[in-house]
């Protein structure tokens, strides 16, 4: 039974069945655009040859971007501060007794599953109603689960360091904080690092994403111009969004070569 | 270290055995080594060298036997200051830490001594630099002090490695295959200058290694390993290419 189970050929199957299952359980009646949904289309594409270029509007844009930049700066750092702590204990490599190390492990590891298994958009809605609009409540609903993921991913990234270099520290005098401090950090940093970097990528998007719940940034703006179906102002903005993280892109590339090299 | 007599020998082993689940690493073995003296493990791969090299660094416990460290019993001693004082050991991928700078490195050998807080401290502001930069001198390399250990050849980090165990100043320096890595040109000044370190300062060096060049230049005593079994234990003068050539000859199907 167990080999049937897990042979390729009944994985195959299985999953094709599920495609077809899900293909044929869509509602497929209709066509695709509704009425008029074509001319809108293509008004909007057409927009793209004349993105709102008018000084006036260019500064909101860039007061926007700045606006995503800080959030998922301030968001990200908030992050770290949460994730790092609670990482380093969730990955039970400072405690020696193995009877104290797997309650800690255990119970960190399950709060920063909780943390990180709710979107950042509801902590955003749930913030939203608690506080009002106010750019902390855009921080906070970022770093919750942001603070969940990074600090799940440090706890395995310290537990994957290779074991001479900390063997020879032990041997040469160190405790296991001792150790840590001068092997375990230096070396999960390069990867640690470069996680966060790929993570404040991510946050910015999901600040952009968030503020489509009224909590400034270029999505509110992008939102305000849809609204007013002013297309050539979307683009604009869309323009800045894109130039926006690919500065950031490049920034964390080199950051992380450095890094590495 | 107060309970050490200086008469009492560097190492004494007592029918000292390794098991692991499906192998034997290390037959009974009985020896005892002197201080100052300078000992080469000699042996095909598999042949339980390494594994004798950790049984006496105190990495790994002997299955069996007991292991006397100037006198006081290897398992008695805990890990930390007490055995770093005692027994440093260099590995063969030297097991530096890429992203600290060499100094950092190099003063991770003072950890034993060291408190937490000066241990953090040292890190933004390098503690007991003299000592540090000392060691490097004596390993010729104090202009990289300030460097990335990962920007440094494979040469220059087994200096570093060097350096660390000069900084921890143990007794008993042990290095498993310090040359393995590296040109005949290179492997004849790792060890010289291991060797002299250990004369100089009156130290028992004990390391693995296969040149028989290498072994009769610097090292005063032979131990011939296989299959976790003593082949012979000789002064380095006594050794013959007969004998080594049995010690490494393949026989029957192939042993790792």
């Amino acid at each position: 039974m167990r080999r049937l189970i897990e042979s390729r050929g009944f994985l195959t199957v299985l999953l094709v069945a599920a495609l077809v299952w899900s293909v044929s359980s869509v509602d497929w009646g209709g066509p695709l655009v509704h009425t008029g949904g074509f001319a809108a289309l293509l008004q909007f594409l057409r927009a793209i040859l004349s993105p709102e270029v008018s000084p006036s509007f260019v500064i909101v844009a860039l007061g926007a971007s700045w606006e995503t930049i800080a959030y998922a700066v301030a968001g990200i750092t908030l992050a770290v501060a949460l994730g790092f702590p609670l990482g380093v204990v969730a990955s039970g490599v400072l405690v020696r007794s193995a009877r104290a190390r797997w309650p800690a492990m255990l119970g960190t590891r399950f709060l920063l599953a909780f943390l990180r298994s709710i979107h950042e958009l509801v902590w955003a809605w749930l913030f939203v109603v608690a506080i009002g609009l106010s750019p902390m409540a855009a921080i906070f609903a970022l770093a919750i689960p942001y603070g969940g993921i990074l600090g799940r991913i440090y706890a395995d990234i310290l537990n994957d360091v290779p074991a001479q270099p900390l063997q020879a520290l032990r041997a040469s005098g160190g405790s296991e904080w001792k150790v840590f401090l001068y092997g375990r950090l230096p070396i999960a940093l390069p990867d640690m690092l470069s996680y966060t970097f790929y993570r404040f990528e991510c946050a910015i998007r999901a600040v952009i994403i968030m503020s489509f719940v009224g909590i400034g940034g270029l999505g509110y703006q992008i939102l305000l111009s849809l609204n007013d179906l002013l297309y050539n102002e979307v683009w604009t903005l869309l323009f800045f969004l894109v130039a926006l993280i690919a500065v950031v892109d490049i920034w964390s590339n080199a950051v992380r070569r450095r890094l590495v090299s | 270290m107060g309970a050490s007599d200086s008469r009492c020998p560097a190492f004494v082993l007592d029918s000292v055995t390794k098991a692991y689940p499906r192998t034997v690493a290390l037959a009974p073995l009985s020896l005892t080594i002197a201080r100052g003296e300078r000992v080469a493990f000699l042996g095909p791969s598999g042949a339980g060298k390494t594994t004798l090299l950790h049984l006496l660094g105190g990495v790994i416990q002997p299955s069996q036997g007991q292991i006397w460290v100037h006198g006081q019993p290897l398992s008695g001693l805990t890990a930390g200051r007490e055995l770093a004082g005692l027994v440093g050991v260099i590995h063969q991928q030297f097991d530096l830490v890429p992203l600290l700078s060499v100094v950092h490195n190099v003063l991770a050998g003072r950890l034993g001594q060291w408190s937490l807080m000066r241990s953090l401290v040292s890190l933004i502001s390098p503690r007991d630099r003299h000592i540090a930069l000392e060691a490097l001198g004596k390993v010729g390399i104090t202009e990289k002090a300030y460097e990335r250990t990962s920007r440094l050849s494979g040469g220059e980090q087994q200096r570093v490695a060097v350096a660390r165990m000069l900084v921890q100043d143990p007794d008993i320096m042990l290095a498993d295959e310090p040359v393995a890595s590296v040109d005949p040109a290179r492997a004849e000044d790792v060890l010289s200058l291991l060797s002299n370190i250990a004369s100089e300062r009156g130290k028992t060096l004990i390391a693995t290694l296969h040149s028989v060049d290498l072994i009769k230049r610097h090292f005063s005593r032979a131990i011939g390993l296989r299959n976790g079994e003593l082949q012979f234990d000789l002064p380095t003068g006594e050794v013959t290419e007969e004998m080594l050539e049995r010690l490494y000859e393949i026989r029957g199907r192939v042993e790792g």
